[in-house]
Formats: structure tokens, C-alpha cells, sequence
């Protein structure tokens, strides 16, 4: 019965190397979503067959090439599906939690809002360090001041979408500056967004795989060479 | 103040040279300064004197110096080339593959959601 209450909406799930967690990812995200896909981003471990085996779909990239571009390839997919009006990103190491999807997609459902963005620190970041803290609260004064969107918290994978945003949203970034190009797409396009409080689960997995703190001087460099020298696809 | 003009200039050229990587003349450019490095290299090498009495005539002291700075402005140069054509080369790699994996999963399992997908698509 609620399975059926999402029918409308899509889970795009970008994994690489995630094989011991994607299958409870997916599996818990089947409880309330029917149409999960997953993005496996060239993993040399069983990510795809694990996935598969709970029920979502895989598409396969057979080179690993950033989560930029493996967001990218979910929503080119999702929005396959003519019946497809809603999307959410969903990372697939396990730190989302699939009742904070739940209720993205219900207020984008109101139709109030276009994008809405989930916030670490609107809610509860479990198990956060002070050092990593500090990082995505400058991650998120430089997203603000770069794009004159006030979010405050501007690298969290929990989002939801609009179709017609997501159609619009263009992400050129195949690594992790996707998600300042989200938020910058938010701004020039005008959309109607909101931050809503979630839970991150910091696991001392997710902790692992998460992006290390110097990968923010790459996504500096990246974005400015980007908005320097243009990006061509 | 020459030296002021001359930085800048040179980092014009580079900002210029990168967003018009794509101009046939500039190819033609690049590869013509190529040549007349390699030139400038072989007449350094034959007649040494020679670098130094242009280092003077454009008024650098030393004919080594000269050199450097000749060598340090290619290798900036041909950096940021090396940079910039990396990376199209990654984004059509990006593209590639991206268009592979879809393509693949439509033709495994069939268009998401079951109905017919948006004919644009479609192989």
C-alpha cells in the first residue's frame, strides 16, 4: 500500500565500492520507494549484483568517473520514466535515512517547492567531528557567497526534486563540486527550494568513505577553473 | 613598470591561449613557436655568444637567463595546454561511458517504470 504511494517517484542511488551496505540501502528504501535506481560507478567489487539483488535497478558505468556523473546518469534514467514526477538523491554508503526521503518528497508533493535540500545541521549530524564540522559550515558560507543561497549545509547527498528541476539542472562536475553546481542551479534558475533538517549517520564506515578533508581544495580548484575558463561538455 | 606590463601581458596570453584553445590559428600559432624555439636552440647551441647579445638587446643581463626564461614560459605554457586538453578529453570520456551504462540498462532490463521511454532516447 505505501509502496504504491511513491510510484511517482524515482531514488537515485550513486555507489562505488559500496557493496557490503548498498544492499541494506536499497533494501530500506524499497520498504517506502518502488523504483530505486542505482548508479554504480565503476566499482570492482559486487556493488551492482548486490544492489540488483535488493530490487533496484543498476546502471553501470564501466570506468569510474566521480559522483557528479554518476547523479547525472541516475536522473538521465529516472526521468526515462514518463511517470517519474519526483526525484531524490540518496547517497549509497548508508548515512541517509530513508524516513527524511520520505518526507522531502511529501513536502515537494504540496507543490510550495521545487528542490528541497536536507541539512545536517538543521538536524542532527550523529557521530560528526568538530574538524569536519567546521569544514562544511565554510564549505557552506563560500556555496552561500557564491550563489547568494543561504543553505547551511552545501555537500549533503539527501535532496529532492522536481521533474521539471531536474530536467533543467544541468551538473558539468563528474567529482564531488556537483553539489555547489546544484545549489548554483538553484539560484539561476529561480527554483522554489527549502532546507529541511535531516540525520546523518556517521558510521565509522561512512566516516571511511566519505570525501577527505583536503578534497575541498580540488573542488575549490575545480569550480574556478569552471567559472574561469568555462565548462564544455 | 615594465616588468609589471610584462607579467601581466603574459598572463593575458595564457587566459586568452585557454579559451581559444580550439582556434586554428592558434594551432597554427603554437606550432610555429614550436618551431622557432627549436631554432632558437639549435643557434644557442652553435653560437653561444648569440643568446647573450639578444639577452642584451632586450635588456637581460645574461644570455642563460634568457634561456630560463624562454624555457620557464614554455613549460608554463605547455602545462597549462596539457591541463586543458586533459580535461575534454575526461569529459568526453565522462560522456562516453555515461551514454554506454544507460544504453546498457535499457537493453538488459527494459526503460524504467515500465512504460515506453521518451522516443529521444531510444537506440
Amino acid at each position: 500500500m505505501k509502496q504504491e504511494a511513491f510510484g511517482d517517484t524515482w531514488v537515485v542511488v550513486p555507489a562505488f565500492q559500496e557493496e557490503s551496505v548498498v544492499g541494506g540501502v536499497v533494501t530500506d528504501l524499497r520498504g517506502a520507494f518502488p523504483n530505486v535506481v542505482c548508479v554504480d560507478d565503476g566499482s570492482r567489487d559486487a556493488s551492482a549484483a548486490v544492489a540488483a539483488a535488493a530490487g533496484a535497478r543498476v546502471v553501470r558505468h564501466a570506468v569510474n568517473l566521480g559522483q557528479g556523473a554518476a547523479l547525472r546518469t541516475g536522473i538521465e534514467f529516472a526521468l526515462l520514466d514518463p511517470d517519474a514526477r519526483h526525484l531524490v538523491t540518496f547517497d549509497g554508503d548508508g548515512q541517509h535515512r530513508v524516513g527524511d526521503a520520505v518526507r522531502m518528497v511529501e513536502l515537494l508533493r504540496t507543490g510550495t517547492y521545487d528542490v528541497v535540500l536536507g541539512s545536517r545541521f538543521l538536524g542532527d549530524a550523529t557521530g560528526i567531528s568538530r574538524g569536519r564540522r567546521a569544514l562544511l559550515r565554510t564549505a557552506a558560507v563560500l556555496t552561500r557567497l557564491s550563489s547568494g543561497l543561504p543553505v547551511t549545509d552545501a555537500h549533503n547527498g539527501l535532496r529532492a526534486m522536481s521533474r521539471a528541476f531536474a530536467e533543467k539542472v544541468e551538473i558539468t562536475m563528474s567529482g564531488m563540486a556537483h553539489a555547489s553546481e546544484i545549489t548554483a542551479a538553484v539560484a539561476r534558475l529561480g527554483a522554489r527550494w527549502v532546507e529541511v533538517p535531516v540525520t546523518i549517520d556517521y558510521t565509522q564506515y561512512s566516516l571511511g568513505k566519505g570525501q577527505h578533508p583536503i578534497n575541498s581544495v580540488n573542488i575549490a580548484f575545480e569550480l574556478s577553473v569552471n567559472q574561469f575558463f568555462g565548462s564544455r561538455g | 613598470m615594465i616588468k609589471v606590463i610584462l607579467v601581466g601581458l603574459i598572463l593575458v596570453a595564457l587566459v586568452w591561449g585557454v579559451r581559444h584553445r580550439d582556434d586554428v590559428g592558434l594551432r597554427a600559432g603554437r606550432r610555429l613557436a614550436a618551431v622557432v624555439l627549436a631554432l632558437f636552440g639549435i643557434v644557442a647551441v652553435l653560437a653561444p655568444g648569440f643568446t647573450t647579445s639578444l639577452a642584451h638587446a632586450v635588456g637581460i643581463g645574461r644570455g642563460t637567463d634568457l634561456l630560463l626564461y624562454t624555457l620557464v614560459m614554455t613549460f608554463v605554457f605547455t602545462t597549462a595546454g596539457l591541463y586543458f586538453r586533459c580535461r575534454d578529453i575526461e569529459r568526453r570520456l565522462v560522456e562516453i561511458t555515461r551514454s554506454v551504462a544507460i544504453r546498457e540498462a535499457l537493453a538488459t532490463a527494459g526503460p524504467p517504470g515500465g512504460r515506453p521511454a521518451d522516443p529521444r532516447h531510444e537506440s
